[in-house]
């Protein structure tokens, strides 16, 4: 199997089971708690933001309003796991499912609008969302909820926020391999000639307006799952977090990071995440800095940091093949 | 096979196609040719669904399909390439063929997600079709290149190929010699006449004369939104009326 790959695939690979290898041995460094919570949230992130790259990279769609699909699963699996005592893991699923529901309705109507109607549809829900939780008062927006730990088999995986990194990875693993494979598949394709040319797309026996759907249903699926996660981990569940424009964090992740790839979310979230926390202190200049750094990344590097790794690695693989070409001469 | 009754057309005030009817025959290459903005293409759209008409019917297989939408037409075995080049460009030639076999991969999302044996068996199969396809145009070879890099005259045969994925009992071909050389015409006739001895209906729109009067059996003339004439290539050439439109009257 592995000889089989080109030169540059094996540079790919490598690439990506060292990072994996890299991940899975950083708690020997350090087991500091609030580090490993640090990064079981940039897992969410990453899980979020692959789920809005599906939306924006594959289908060509764009949302400025993602927060609002956090949110439906986040308060969805809270209430079920603790008001009717459904597992958290469960509720969490069930959560996704909902967002899923929901975006695909919201779809229904928005698919047919053009880039910048799109834009402003999505803003609008966003502030719905928003609104409507605030005026939901058993939902306690304002002081927010309590949420019930994350457990497996009844094994407590918030006792220590080293096992919640695990599942971080484990999460993100299963999510960029199921999107991989579906990349892969007709679905993959469609989503993609949706996006290149409409058109031609319809013609080809496509259906235009479901594909549409799907890709809103697949990306809110993804954001309620991740939102639900975050809830479970952090402990509680506030409205504050749920505002229209915290929907930029998630278009800022997946732009740094590269959009339609699959590392891109990756690269983009655990960056992102590390400016905020470089930032902690000056919450002013947090905004300021994202907003440079979009500016460079637009300007400079359009297809983000993946498409400056993409170049290092084909460079990096047209040495391999350099030597070997090389050695191959030599009796 | 095919057949469009009475089918108008009007853009605001002005009328595009006015009252024109035609039939396609089972298994014949039929032409449909006339001078720039004649309303040749609109009537295409019209009979694939991505125009709608208000008055007049369409008929596909002895099934009305006035108005139908382009994605269930190509279902039911219409295909059709496009006057202006609507590849997908980023795609590899092979991926951009298979997007041609989607609506024949009867395999639905879950599978798709886990790449079950079915999944798989499926895209084999479609994939060795698509292979054939590029065969049928001479770019087997080519592929894994982007669709964007080839050449103009290559990226109309992809098209073909693309449409021919779509296993279409009819083919609409909207002036598919555009933009060639002589030498890719002469492999496009080539090409054109392999794709009915497979058993295709084809219909043509083309500006070239010589390609058209070449192969097709029936050829329409439509001037000015109005069917002008019909007939074998033969009579169409010697049709006064047709030599006034293609040679300015008086």
């Amino acid at each position: 199997m592995f000889k089989k790959l080109t030169t540059r695939q094996r540079v790919s690979y490598i690439a990506v089971a060292l990072l994996l290898i890299a991940a899975l041995f950083l708690p020997v460094f350090t087991r500091n708690s609030y580090r490993m919570y640090f990064f079981s949230v940039v897992g969410a992130y990453i899980i979020a933001a692959t789920g809005l790259d599906i939306l924006l990279g594959m289908s060509g769609q764009i949302s400025m309003g993602h927060v609002a699909y956090l949110a439906v699963g986040g308060y969805v699996s809270v209430l079920l796991s603790s008001n009717l005592g459904v597992p958290v893991l469960a509720s969490m699923l069930i959560g996704a499912f909902a967002a899923a529901a929901v975006g695909a309705l919201v779809a229904i109507p928005c698919a047919k609008l053009k880039m910048q109607f799109l834009v402003l549809a999505s803003i609008a829900f966003s502030q719905f969302i928003y609104q409507l939780i605030c005026q939901l008062n058993f939902l306690n927006p304002y002081r927010g909820l309590q949420t019930k730990p994350i457990t497996i088999f009844g094994f407590n995986l918030n006792s220590n926020y080293v096992y919640t990194y695990y599942f971080s990875i484990f999460l993100v693993v299963v999510v960029l391999i199921l999107r991989s494979l579906l990349t892969k598949s007709k679905v993959g394709r469609a989503l993609m000639a949706v996006r290149d040319n409409t058109r031609s797309a319809d013609g080809m026996g496509i259906n235009v307006r479901a594909y549409k759907i799907m890709a809103f249903a697949i990306s809110a699926f993804l954001c309620g799952f991740a939102g639900a996660y975050m809830a479970h981990l952090s402990g509680y569940i506030v409205s504050d977090g749920y505002k229209q424009a915290l929907s930029f964090n998630y278009l800022i992740m997946v732009i740094f990071g590269g959009v339609n790839s699959l590392l891109g979310p990756v690269i983009g979230a655990t960056i992102y995440q590390f400016i905020n926390e470089l930032l902690a202190s000056a919450a002013a200049w947090r905004s300021v800095t994202y907003g440079i750094v979009v500016l460079v990344i637009v300007g400079f590097v359009p297809g983000g940091c993946v498409s400056a790794l993409r170049t290092v690695g084909d460079k990096l693989a047209h040495m391999i093949d350099g030597k070997k070409g090389e050695g191959g001469a030599k009796p | 096979m095919i057949q469009a009754k009475n089918v108008t057309v009007r853009f605001g005030g002005v009328t595009a196609v006015n009252d024109v009817s035609i039939r396609v025959e089972k298994g014949k290459i039929t032409g449909l040719i006339g001078p720039n903005g004649a309303g040749k293409t609109t009537l295409f759209n019209t009979i694939n669904g991505v125009q709608h008409t208000p008055d007049g019917h369409v008929f596909f297989d002895g099934r009305e399909i006035t108005n139908g939408r382009g994605y269930q037409l190509c279902k039911m075995g219409m295909s059709r390439t496009y006057q202006s080049i609507n590849l997908f460009l980023g795609m590899s030639v092979l991926d951009n063929v298979l997007i041609g076999q989607h609506c024949r991969m009867p395999y639905h999302f879950l599978q798709a997600l886990l790449h079950t044996p079915k999944m798989k068996a499926e895209e084999r199969k479609a994939r060795d079709y698509c292979v054939k396809c590029l065969e049928l145009v001479g770019l087997a070879g080519k592929k894994d290149l982007r669709a964007g890099q080839l050449p103009y005259g290559e990226q109309r045969l992809v098209e073909i190929a693309r449409a021919m994925a779509t296993q279409p009992k009819v083919l609409l071909l909207d002036e598919p010699a555009a933009g060639m050389n002589a030498t890719e015409k002469v492999t496009l006739n080539k090409i054109i006449c392999d794709i009915v001895d497979q058993g295709v209906t084809v219909l043509i729109i083309e500006h070239d004369m010589a390609v058209i009067m070449e192969i097709s059996d029936y050829v329409y003339v439509m001037d000015d939104g109005l069917l002008i004439a019909e007939g074998t290539p033969n009579e169409v050439q010697n049709n006064p009326a047709v030599i006034t439109a293609y040679l300015g009257g008086e």
